[in-house]
């Protein structure tokens, strides 16, 4: 009886704890959407709702969870970061998706930008060459159920001819060149974005537009220089 | 009498063995440091870890009667302890326990801890080590001389021994190498009575040692680093190591890697997939062979604006690396190719084993290699060319200001200066840059351009032409001003590629921005103005938040931006956690010195508990022998600056001049055995150090300007005759010095000598931090003030 007592009181607890820890992390991506994105200027409200609704703290290695909405980039192995959620935002709100578009993404690393992504469009593709980054983020988007996210373990410098043309590529693994099969692939009048930086310094942002022939690029300025001050 | 000239022989012996040893453990750390890490952390650690001297000073003169007493018995064992903790220290610091990230370290806090342990675990090997070299001195110091002699000798053979190892064992290798020195070091002063113990230390060792280099460490590599980053490639393996005193070259064999920097986004092509080479870990560049794909997307770049302008017979490649530029100058049927490149290991691969996989670029009829420091060939060579180009500056993505510490004495005005020189009527030099953001790297290179042209009384607006992609802008300084003809080349070279004029001698405003557009267009207003006029260059240099102020010879770095006036600046733009970012490289050696001046103040203070605060002239001792340890350090920075462009090479110059100078130092240390320790005596010496730091401050860089074009034998003879008589009297004072104080207060003998080492340490540290705010002059005037602080407390006994 003893024992039955005992194991309700635990099952209880860990219930307990899942729900406190489940409302802490929201309460913090609340805040984070609040103080580091609109504070900061961004009004997208898919974006807003996006970044509200996407569990930042499952997408960040478990020993760093309690920084997961902590307004900074936080390594994820193999050289590779998960961007300050402000970036993914400002990324995100910029190339401003509609709900009916496909869009690609190079470079999937922990799977949160998809995530973000597939809240808003109605096809996220994402190609990963990472082996076993493109495993981890592909489980974990299966798990929390991103039915509209396929990805792929694949070389992105090909990006994906079967399900092209994209509205709009996101090269988060960016090289010093932009691959030619990419600028193929984007739909006329798409947009490509591609944040280079080193890990944990990505501050600049390149706009590629396509109009039929016409290609053209805009570095813009880098986001960590919009006031934090926007607000007052 | 004999028994005791023959311990003292031994003593000796062990004494030079243990310094080669501690000398060759150094460079083996600075080598792995590199390898796991960069270049500026592993400069870090090991100047903490030469704090083990000092360490070993104070902790002799906290218990020097009981370490005396024990004397006979405890060296030999210091030294076996030295010889095991050198053979395993480098693997416990790659364990995932204490192995930490640069990158990391101001992400993660648990990496701060783990880079505290991995001090804590060099330091120690340094700690035992000195703590035998320091226990000899002062049981032995009215010997002084004769041991300081084995000490320098030791440790000048040390540094030619390690530079050779390089060649035939691979870094990890190494440690072994040098704790089997240590090791015999250790034997052959172990007592008789402990015969046994002996054969038990003996086989424990070779079995010990022999394991280690069998199975060395498998070196945890940061995950940041090029070569870690390729490696997680699926299929993509190491397919060549090679291991030299230029580092590790690895050549890396992938399906995935193409590289091509500047590619015209109107490209239809593919890119084709290069092998790739790196240097301890570092990106080295591509392998590329035109067999593998046309190769035509090479002429898709901004690359090639020298070619576009007109057909080129003399191309000179300065730092020709894997022959990317070699390349591109060939397929521009270039008759004439001088490839600059001072990596001997790198150019053995690939005009070797690898020499089909760049289409055997460096085997090819047309191409000339010449194997020195791309600077000291400018400087030596009368040849004139047509187009000149460098490697490209910077990285994709910035280098987070890795580079920021280090000389480049290929970007200093002096150098362009000398390209200038080295032109033909219609020559130009060609040089690409990442565009940076914020941006400093186009900044300071065109500064460069402008202040040479003015020298040679050049419109810089005339001169300079430079296109601009979306990520990179070539420069092209021309000899002759451009013409109507060439500017319309460029223009419809532009139009052709999605390109966009950003210099042009009668360029428009729009035109800069047809294709690839700045949010951030103050880029435009500033290179305008420092195109204008030098007043308001002068005036951007001072508004700017970073340096972008030219290098030169006296202060080559060109990389280094940041300034402590603009830090908060920066804060406040971009954030507190992200400035460090900027210039990990700067941050890290003003944090690197205010750690070794605060562990040396405790150092310092803690043997005055024991030796009492007032009294026994404890001032001279300080001021003293901290105005040795400077000044010498200084000096060997000094001459390793000079003789590395003289020579034009970084590796085997610093270990000539080091070595050239620990040996003579050596010599006259032993010479001064002979001499009676008087503050009289002292001063002359000093003052005739003194005298000829003056001579070299004026005269040393013209007479090596003037000689630079001798042969190398001659070039060797003229640097012992440079360096030598100077050292000889620069190793007198210290031990001089010793014996002097052990006369009137022995008991403080550990302690000057703790106070040397510490400040050799300081001064490495601060040698740099004064090179880069000051310049390399101004290290000399110190070294000189340094010595004239020791003359002058001598002044007042005398």
């Amino acid at each position: 009886m003893n024992c039955l007592i005992s194991l309700i009181l635990g099952i209880l607890v860990l219930a307990g704890t899942s729900y406190s820890q489940d409302d802490k992390y929201t309460s913090e991506r609340e805040t984070m959407v609040k103080q580091q994105i609109e504070y900061r200027g961004i009004t997208n409200q898919p974006t807003l709702k996006a970044m509200t609704a996407v569990p930042r703290h499952k997408f960040v290695p478990s020993n760093l969870i309690d920084r997961a909405y902590d307004d900074s980039p936080l390594p994820i192995g193999y050289g590779q970061t998960i961007s300050q959620p402000y970036i993914v935002a400002y990324m995100t709100a910029f190339i401003n998706l509609k709900s009916g578009q496909k869009v690609l993404e190079i470079g999937t690393g922990s799977g949160y930008q998809a995530a973000v992504l597939s809240e808003i469009v109605k096809e996220v593709y994402t190609i990963e060459i990472i082996t076993e980054l493109n495993n981890s983020a592909s489980k974990r988007l299966k798990d929390l159920g991103y039915k509209n996210v396929i990805c792929k373990n694949a070389d992105g410098y090909y990006g994906w001819k079967e399900f092209a043309p994209f509205d709009a590529i996101i090269v988060t693994a960016a090289s010093e060149y932009i691959p030619p099969p990419l600028i193929k692939q984007l739909k006329d009048g798409g947009k490509m974005i591609i944040p280079v930086g080193s890990p944990f310094l990505n501050q600049t942002l390149i706009l590629i537009e396509k109009e039929g022939e016409d290609i053209t690029t805009t570095s813009l300025l880098p986001v960590r220089f919009v006031p934090f001050t926007r607000g007052n | 009498m004999k028994n005791g000239n023959a311990h003292l022989v031994r003593l000796s012996v062990s004494l030079a063995l243990i310094s080669v040893s501690i000398i060759a453990f150094q460079l083996v750390l600075i080598q792995i440091l590199s390898i796991v890490q960069w270049y500026h952390f592993a400069y870090m650690v090991i100047s903490v870890a030469m704090l083990g001297f000092g360490t070993a000073g104070t902790f002799i003169s906290l218990f020097r009667k009981y370490l005396l007493n024990k004397i006979d018995l405890l060296l030999p064992w210091l030294m076996v302890i030295t010889s095991l903790l050198m053979s395993v220290s480098v693997t416990i610091s790659q364990t995932s326990l204490f192995s930490f990230d640069s990158y990391r370290l101001f992400a993660d806090i648990s990496h701060l801890w783990k880079l505290i342990a991995t001090y804590m675990i060099f330091l120690l090997p340094f700690f035992f080590g000195a703590l035998a070299i320091g226990l000899i001195f002062v049981k032995h110091v009215d010997k002084i001389g004769t041991f300081y002699f084995a000490n320098m000798l030791g440790s000048g053979i040390g540094g030619v021994i390690a530079v050779g190892a390089m060649w035939w064992f691979f870094p990890e290798k190494l440690p072994a190498v040098a704790a089997i020195i240590a090791l015999f070091a250790g034997l052959i002063i172990f007592p008789k009575q402990l015969r046994s113990v002996f054969f038990i230390i003996v086989v424990a060792a070779v079995t010990g040692l022999s394991y280690f280099y069998i199975s060395p460490p498998s070196l945890n590599v940061s995950e940041y680093k090029s070569i870690s980053k390729i490696l997680n490639l699926p299929e993509t393996k190491i397919i060549k190591r090679e291991s030299s005193p230029y580092g590790t070259i690895e050549i890396v064999s992938t399906p995935y890697l193409r590289y091509a920097p500047g590619l015209s986004i109107k490209y239809p092509g593919m890119v084709s997939v290069n092998n790739a080479a790196f240097n301890n870990g570092d990106w080295l560049g591509p392998l590329i062979s035109s067999k593998r794909d046309s190769l035509k997307y090479i002429t898709y770049s901004t690359e090639m604006i020298p070619y576009i302008i007109s057909k080129r017979n003399d191309v000179l490649v300065l730092s020709s690396g894997t022959g990317r530029q070699v390349n591109i100058a060939l397929l521009n049927n270039t008759e004439n190719v001088i490839a600059v490149e001072p990596n001997k290991s790198l150019l053995n691969l690939l005009s070797g084993d690898f020499s089909n996989e760049v289409d055997s670029i460096y085997n090819n009829p047309s191409v000339q290699i010449r194997n020195i420091s791309a600077r000291t060939f400018l400087k030596s060579s009368r040849s004139k060319f047509d187009v000149i180009t460098l490697p490209i500056i910077g990285a994709f993505g910035g280098t987070s200001g890795m580079f920021a510490l280090q000389e480049q004495y290929l970007l200093t005005k002096e150098a362009f200066g000398e390209m200038w020189s080295g032109l033909t009527g219609e020559g130009v030099i060609s040089i690409t840059t990442w565009i940076d953001y914020p941006y400093r790297n186009p900044l300071k290179l065109i500064a460069s351009f402008a202040e040479v042209l003015e020298q040679n009384n050049k419109n810089p607006i005339e001169h300079i032409a430079a296109i601009k992609n979306w990520n990179t802008i070539t420069f092209a300084i021309k000899r002759t001003p451009f013409n109507g003809k060439e500017i319309k080349v460029i223009r419809e070279f532009c139009n052709k590629m999605n390109f966009d004029p950003f210099i042009l001698p009668g360029i428009k405003a729009d035109e800069r921005e047809k294709y690839n557009k700045l949010q951030d267009k103050s880029l435009y207003t500033m290179i305008d103005k420092i195109l204008a006029s030098p007043e308001e260059r002068e005036k951007l240099y001072s508004e700017y938040p970073f340096n972008i102020k030219p290098a030169v010879d006296d202060k080559p770095y060109f990389s280094q931006f940041l300034q402590w006036k603009s830090i908060s600046q920066l804060s406040e733009f971009f954030g507190n956690q992200f400035v460090p970012f900027f210039e990990v490289g700067y941050v890290l050696l003003y944090l690197t010195f205010i750690l070794i001046v605060i562990f040396a103040l405790i150092l310092i203070i803690l043997p005055l508990v024991k030796l009492g605060w007032k009294g026994g002239k404890k001032s001279w001792a300080l001021i003293y022998f901290s105005g040795l340890g400077t000044g010498y350090m200084f000096i060997e920075i000094i001459f390793i600056q000079q003789f590395t462009l003289y020579f034009g090479n970084v590796i085997y110059s610093a270990a000539a001049v080091v070595s050239l100078m620990l040996i003579s130092s050596g010599f006259g240390s032993l010479v001064s055995q002979k001499l009676q320790a008087k503050p009289n005596r002292i001063i002359r010496i000093i003052s005739f150090i003194v005298i000829a730091l003056i001579i070299y401050t004026v005269f040393l860089p013209s007479l090596l300007k003037t000689t630079i074009v001798f042969t190398l034998p001659v070039k060797i003879i003229i640097t012992a005759l440079l360096i030598a008589p100077s050292a000889f009297f620069m190793g007198m004072p210290f031990p001089l010095g010793l014996r002097m104080l052990s006369l009137k207060n022995e008991i403080q003998v550990p302690w000057a000598w703790g106070i040397n080492g510490v400040f050799s340490v300081i001064s490495t540290v601060l040698a740099t931090i004064i090179a880069i705010e000051l310049g390399f002059v101004w290290v000399m005037i110190f070294a000189a003030i340094a010595y004239g602080l020791s003359l002058s407390v001598n002044l007042k006994r005398s």
